[in-house]
């Protein structure tokens, strides 16, 4: 059972309000994958809409369940009745599970969509499954963690590698993005330590996407 | 060795065939200036055609393309979608 909240107090909302920015940028994403897999049909078109749509349901679990605890937290000081805090814990614990099954499912998603290796489906899928027992059994952030790294490492390596080759300002920005939610994950496991971490990854987070929305309005521009 | 065109590249280059012309293009100029086999182009066009992004049309017992509305809007829309693809390395 996860017996502390995210982030300092200070912070309560706050990463509510970014989490909302963030589904507004995936889902413009999510337009583009979805209008490229209508009119082509092709797979990896299909992964990558997927992929995002994922990430928009666990933004939008996240932030939904963080509004929940602190609303009661804050509002109606829930944490005064011990049994409402269980079942406010219960509730914590609960949605942690679904949201890092939800989150590791968008990453193995991506990464089957980005890589080119001929066994990526059996090696993604085969570090998915094998995350869910490890997380059933350990229910911490920093094994969620951990496995989000295993997804994103060779997300960067193949966005890197593009950038490398076409040299673009765009390619560039994804490239940019991903290492930045990559280095949010890496903050991530120092949550524990203190509530500041779960700050500057929720930061890092929003300038990769940020830098996402950038490409985005560049394409809206015709730039 | 050439790598494989997209197929975004070819529903592409196939609409800027018509357009090039003036929106209105014989099958013979779209096979030549999209690269493609007859085979290929006719089931492509069939495909465009059910998507509302050209018509077929007789004039003088000749065969005629013509790009639609959506047709010419679809090809701004190819080439954002193709920006964001590239930029992904899709």
């Amino acid at each position: 059972m996860i017996l502390n909240f995210r982030g300092p107090i200070w912070f309560f909302g706050f990463d509510v309000a970014i989490e909302i920015i963030l589904t507004l940028i995936v889902i413009g994403l999510v337009f583009y994958g979805y209008r490229a897999y209508k009119l082509t049909k092709e797979k990896k078109y299909f992964y990558f809409t997927a992929g995002f749509v994922i990430i928009v349901l666990d933004f939008i679990i996240h932030s939904f369940v963080n509004s929940y605890i602190y609303y009661n937290l804050l509002v109606h000081n829930f944490c005064s009745v011990s049994c409402q805090m269980n079942t406010l814990l219960r509730l914590f614990g609960i949605c942690f599970w679904i949201y890092a099954v939800i989150n590791l499912l968008a990453y193995t998603i991506l990464a089957i969509t980005f890589t080119k290796s001929r066994w990526r489906f059996e090696i993604f899928s085969s570090i998915f499954l094998l995350s869910i027992p490890t997380l059933y059994l350990l229910r911490s952030f920093f094994i969620l963690n951990l496995f989000a790294f295993l997804f994103l490492i060779p997300i960067i390596y193949v966005t890197y590698c593009n950038y490398h080759k076409k040299k673009s300002f765009d390619s560039y920005l994804v490239f940019g993005a991903f290492s930045f939610i990559f280095l949010s994950h890496l903050f991530y496991i120092f949550e524990f330590l203190s509530g500041i971490f779960y700050v500057l990854g929720l930061s890092s987070l929003f300038i990769g996407y940020s830098l996402l929305l950038y490409l985005l309005i560049r394409v809206k521009k015709n730039v | 060795m050439s790598k494989k065109r997209e197929r975004l590249d070819i529903i592409l280059s196939i609409l800027e065939s018509i357009r090039k012309k003036g929106g209105i293009s014989n099958p013979t100029n779209v096979m030549y200036k999209s690269n493609l086999s007859h085979k290929r182009m006719l089931i492509l066009i069939e495909e465009l055609k059910n998507k509302e992004l050209i018509e077929i049309k007789i004039n003088n017992n000749k065969k005629e393309y013509c790009l639609t509305k959506k047709g010419y809007d679809m090809i701004d829309e190819i080439k954002k979608i193709k920006q964001i693809s590239d930029a992904f390395g899709l």
